[in-house]
Order: C-alpha cells, then structure tokens, then sequence
C-alpha cells in the first residue's frame, strides 16, 4: 500500500497530464473484492425496479436453486484455477457420477435390497465417480505433463461417452424415496431447500479451506510459481492431483443434488455446466493464469449469473438478448477485474 | 411395435412426376457406375404396380446386397432406439441390409463426420435425421451427386429438393394437439408458455409454432406470453418456468417440446405449489417423461411412433432402388397419440411408448 500511495504524493512534481486512469486504477484498487459485490447489488436494485417480484420467496428460491448445480462446481474449479489449471470436464464428470449412481440405485430396488443400502451405495457411488475422474484428470496431468486443458478437454468428451454406455444414453428414474425427498426437502418453513444449504455449507468449508489452512496456501503457492514452490519443498504433483480429486468429488456431489431435483439422472445432466463454473471463477476475480482468486469471489460470481437468468426471465428480455447479456456481463466483469489488477500490479 | 403403416396422401401428381424424373435420372447414373447389381433387379419390378404391401412378401434374394444406411439425430435417444428397431423390422422382412450409425449429441458437429465417412462406403441409399436444416445440405448433396437416393426421417433440410421423400411426425399438429389439451384442461382461458430447446431444429420448432398457432387461432381467452430456449438444460427450464410463474400470475400453461423442458418444468411447478394450476404438455414417450406424466407432474403427452417413420423410410428406399419410384410419396406425415395422465396406463396407449434398448 505504502508504495502506491507514494506517487500520489510525488504527482504535484510532476504535474504533466491529467492522470486519469491512475486515479481509476486506484480507486479500484481500494474497492477491492468488494466491487463484484457492487455488481450483484447493483443488478438487484436494477431487475428489483423493473420487476418487484424479484424480492419474493418464489424468486429466491428459483434463484438459489438454479445455482445449486453451478456453485459446487465453481468452489472446485476455483482450486483448479488457482494452480493455474482449468477442469473443463466437470460438468462431463457429474452427468456420468449421477447416471453410475442412479445405475447402482436402480439396480439394488429391483433386487430387492434394503432402502437404507441402496441410498448409501447409491450415494457412494455417486461421489466415488465424480472422485475418480477427477483422479484421472490430475494423474494423467501430473504423470504425463501434459497441459490440464488438453486432459480434461479429452476427459470431457470420454466421460460423456462412458456416461452413455452405462444406459445406452437413456435416463434412469427408478431411484429410492430418499433421493427424490432430498430434491423437495427444506428448512426455515420451505426458506432453505437442502441443496441450497449443501452448497452452501461446501462453499463455507472450502472457503475456510482455501484461505485458512496449509492446504490452501500450497494452492496458491503453486498457481503463483510452481518451480518456487518445488523449491520451497512443496510436493506440488501430489498437490495438483488432490485439487483435481476435489473438483471430480464435488462434480459427484452436484450429480447427486442434480439427480435428487428431478427425480431421475439423465446423461445430458451437467451438459456445458463447466462454461457457467469457469465464468463464476472468472467473475470472482480469479485469475487464469494463477495465483489469485477467493471463494467468496466465485461465490458472488455465481450469484451474478443466477440473478441474471432469473432477472432477464421476470423483465421478460427476449430469449436471444438474454444470452447476449450474460454473454457481455462475463466479459465487463473480468474486463473490470483486470484494470484493477493492473492497479495493483503496477 | 405392430402399428399399421400411415395412409399416403393422395394426389401428389408433382412429386410423383419428380421422383420418376429423379429415378430415371438414377438409372442412367447407376448405369455408369460399378454398382450394376442395384439397376440390374431395377427394372423388372417396376411395371407390377402393386401396393406397397406385396413387397414385404417378396423378399426375393436379389436384393439381399442393398445397404440402408440410417442415420440417427443421435444414436442414444429412445426416440430413435424404437426408429431403429421400426426399421430394421422393415429391412429385415425386404430382405436388405440396414446399418445404423450416429452421433451421440444431437448436432451437425457429430453428424456430419458420420455422413461423410458413410459416402466412402457407397451404400445403397441413405435414410437421414438431419441435425440442422442447413448445415446437411452440403452432404446430402454429395449423396444426391453420387446417385444414392436420400431421404429425411423426422427432421428434414431446408431444400427439400435434394430429397427422395421426407418422412416426418406431424410436428405442427402434435404442438396444436398438446394447446388442446393444455386449454381443456385450463378451461380455455390464462396465459400460456413454451418452453423450447433451441431454435433452429426444424421439429421442435414445429412443435412451438403449432402450439402458438392453435392457442392465437382458437382460444381468443388465451395468450402465449413467451417462448424461452433451456439449451437441453432441465435445471435451465426450471429456473426459467419458476420465474415465468412469478412474471406471469395468470399463467395455466407451459408447453415443453423435448425432455428437459418437460422435466425442468414440472420440477418447477411442483416446487411453486402449482399443481392443478398450471399444467404442462410435453412431448415423447421415454421412460423420464412416462413416469412424469404418470405421477401427475406433467399433464398431457403428445406421442410419435417414430416406428413407423423407420419403417416406412425404409419401405420408401426400397421402392426407390427397386424401381417403384411411382408409389412413394413425397412427403409423409406420421400422426401422433396423445396421452394424458389419466389414460398413462393405458394398453392401448402404453403400447406407443419408446423402447430404450435394441440390438438388431
């Protein structure tokens, strides 16, 4: 801080042009994290104006169910990001980790085995897959070089071929009470659905995860210079792997939530999610080449995404213009964001 | 499935004269090329006449070495798995040989590497879903240069030219069928809206244009108040059908032309506590969008039998390399069954119901 504020004082002396774009930069630079906040409040205020029912329960809970799916999936690509990596097979990985669970589940009901079993190994399964993948991902990653968007680019395109052949690409509705219970449930008097809260509950732990402890700061450590941080002893292949793993575990549990919605898993289930994740990452102020980015960040990211689908639908945008908005509010907003890191860079 | 092939529109003089054209025009590029077994057994039928039915019977040998190649919108969907086993019950009572290969998401990007790699096998004719109106034309055309007739199942192209016949459900009269029911059930007045997949497919927009047709033409009491894409997104079609009942108080309907619209929408509904209030038609009878309609989370369920498509395309290929270009009619409309969740099931309903695996 001390180093920005010096020029600034020196600027009487040297007095040339108006520095307009310095004082920008630092304004940014104060706001901080805090602007994407400015944004989401902002679109608020704007779709609350032109449409009052956005602040009734009915518009809460569409917008907070919709983000379910996105969020879980955006807490695990903000580590992947951070190591200056990148999971495009995400959202491959949750179709498949819901249709292998869903799979096991249906299975188990028509063999008869106890309701209880059947949720446990359904469940398990689900996230086992999602873990797997995510395995896959950082091994093939770490063990062969080869660049994570290449891998994961390749995993995504597999992973959705296997997500096929488990059921010929059709979809599984037999499923246990529990798992469709578990869609419909809520708390606070029908506030807080359950999934919403898992999401929630994930973003906390991960968030405390990633700004807290040893793990997180290796994260960060390796996104800001891998080879300083092998120096500093780091076991940065092993690292890599596990922050993949998180992203496939989390894909898992997002299948799970995804399946538990609608009653039925579907191969289609998670289609194009990884786009929505990264824009969420990219949102939150993280950066693609490394070292930089928050939970909070992406969980702000991910609430300006929802709170656009549910805004541009309630003001009754046409269908085409609301893909031209979302599409032009993930380019101002990382555009935003890099002035400000210029600010704070230079 | 035992269903009854379509009755064939009468009267189609034009079309008729085209495929003679078209087929003679084959005949003489047949002759040209190596495959002379296909003109050879071309020509002695052609003059019997008879109805299409006889062909079946007469599985003579020689025809043994056609191909049909089909290519599926998508190899996964149930919609074309009971397309496939349609049509390969009809190959197999012709005689001829089907091949079936595909993308497995619906989109040129996968299709079209399967059309091409299918000409360097040369098969005998192509039946086809195309994936995208325009972008096909520029294959298909080199089918159609290459002498191999074509012909579209349940999508089609934009220039209908290069066809040989195109077979379709009746897409506009499905999305009219569910206004209907949707407007019967609602008692013929409240807003309505459609839930679509993404523009440009040629059958969903059908669906959507029938269904905002019938309810502007019919229902002076009804109005379609929006048409949203969920981009084959069940999680998308709900937000989307949560925050249309939130903008839209008087709305009683939501028509859902594919799966996921159906599944987003009534997860939707139930979740809004509107059960009873607002009600949903949707389109297909696979297994997810079955169990809906049965447990009352969607209403009305507008039926294909792309059995029948497949049949009958396959029927058509087989009049046109065996020289009875005469009895195939341009176009075809497949009817559709419309099933609603009393009658869900129902034998005579249950019967039309997609099948999920076929191996033939």
């Amino acid at each position: 801080m001390s180093v920005s504020d010096e020029p600034r004082e020196a600027a009487p002396a040297d007095a040339t042009q108006g520095d307009s774009i310095p004082a920008f930069q630092r304004f940014m630079e104060r706001i901080g994290d805090l602007w994407t906040l400015g944004v989401l409040i902002l679109l608020i205020v704007i779709f609350g104006i032109a449409a009052p029912s956005l602040f009734t329960k009915a518009a809460w809970l569409s917008t907070s169910s919709y983000a379910v799916e996105y969020l879980i999936l955006a807490v695990g690509q903000t580590f992947v990001i951070i190591t200056a990596g990148i999971d495009l097979s995400d959202g491959a990985a949750l179709g498949f980790s819901g249709m292998a669970g869903a799979l096991v589940m249906e299975h188990l009901i028509n063999s008869h085995a106890s309701d209880t079993l059947t949720v446990i190994l359904g469940i398990a399964t689900m996230l086992v897959a999602g873990l797997l993948v995510g395995l896959g991902n950082g091994l093939l990653i770490t063990r062969l070089k080869l660049p994570p968007f290449i891998v994961t680019l390749g995993t995504l395109t597999a992973v959705t071929g296997f997500t096929n052949l488990l059921n010929h690409g059709t979809e599984i509705t037999t499923l246990p009470n529990f798992i469709t219970n578990l869609g419909t449930a809520s708390i606070l008097s029908g506030w807080l659905p359950i999934p919403v809260l898992i999401a929630l509950a994930v973003a906390v732990i991960f968030g405390f995860v990633l700004a807290r402890t040893r793990f997180g700061l290796r994260t960060y450590a390796i996104g800001s210079n891998e080879v300083g941080a092998r120096r500093a002893g780091i076991r940065v292949d092993r690292h890599l792997v596990m922050v993949y793993a998180i992203s496939g575990l989390l894909a898992g549990l997002a299948g799970l939530l995804v399946t538990a919605n609608f009653s039925s898993a579907t191969p289609l289930a998670g289609n194009n999610d990884e786009l929505y994740a990264i824009a969420s990452v990219a949102i939150g102020g993280a950066s693609i080449f490394g070292g930089r980015g928050t939970i909070f960040g992406t969980f702000i990211g991910t609430a300006i995404l929802s709170v656009l689908t549910t805004g541009l639908v309630l003001t009754n945008v046409a269908p085409f213009w609301q893909q031209v908005a979302i599409g032009f509010v993930v380019i101002a907003a990382v555009a935003i964001d890099r002035v400000r890191t210029r600010a704070g860079t230079d | 499935m035992q269903l009854k092939s379509v009755t064939r529109p009468a009267g189609r003089r034009r079309a008729l004269l085209l495929g003679v054209a078209v087929a003679s025009a084959l005949a003489v590029a047949a002759c040209g090329s190596s495959s002379s077994s296909t003109t050879s057994s071309a020509s002695s039928p052609a003059s019997s006449g008879g109805s299409s039915s006889t062909a079946a019977s007469s599985s003579s040998s020689s025809h043994k070495n056609l191909t049909i190649a089909l290519v599926p919108g998508l190899t996964v969907d149930p919609f074309y798995i009971t397309m496939h086993a349609g049509a390969a019950q009809e190959a197999k009572a012709l005689g001829v040989n089907l091949t079936w290969q595909g993308g497995t998401t619906f989109s040129p990007t996968a299709q079209l590497p399967v059309v091409n790699a299918l000409l360097a096998k040369n098969p005998s004719a192509l039946l086809i879903a195309p994936t995208d109106v325009n972008a096909l034309k520029a294959p298909i055309q080199k089918f159609v240069n290459a002498s191999i007739p074509v012909i579209a199942v349940d999508t089609t192209i934009n220039d209908t030219g290069l066809l040989t016949a195109a077979i379709t459900s009746d897409n506009t009269q499905g999305g009219a069928a569910a206004a209907d029911a949707i407007a019967k059930l609602a008692h013929d007045k409240g807003d309505v809206a459609v839930d679509n997949v993404n523009p440009g497919i040629s059958t969903t927009d059908a669906r959507a244009a029938g269904f905002i047709n019938e309810i502007k033409t019919k229902y002076p009491n009804m109005h379609v108040v929006a048409t949203e894409y969920n981009n084959d997104s069940a999680t998308t079609a709900e937000s989307q059908v949560r925050n249309l009942i939130l903008s839209h108080p008087s709305l009683v309907g939501v028509f859902a032309t594919n799966l996921y619209g159906a599944q987003g929408a009534g997860t939707a509904i139930s979740a809004a506590g509107k059960t009873g209030k607002v009600f949903v038609g949707a389109y297909d009878a696979e297994p997810a969008t079955v169990a809906l309609l049965k447990k009352g989370a969607i209403n009305v369920l507008v039926i294909q039998q792309p059995a029948v498509e497949g049949k009958d395309a396959v029927l058509y290929a087989y009049d046109k390399l065996t020289g009875k270009s005469s009895q195939i009619p341009k176009n075809t409309l497949v009817p559709n069954v419309v099933a609603t969740t009393a009658t869900a099931s129902d034998p005579n309903i249950t019967k039309y119901y997609y099948v999920t695996s076929f191996s033939g």
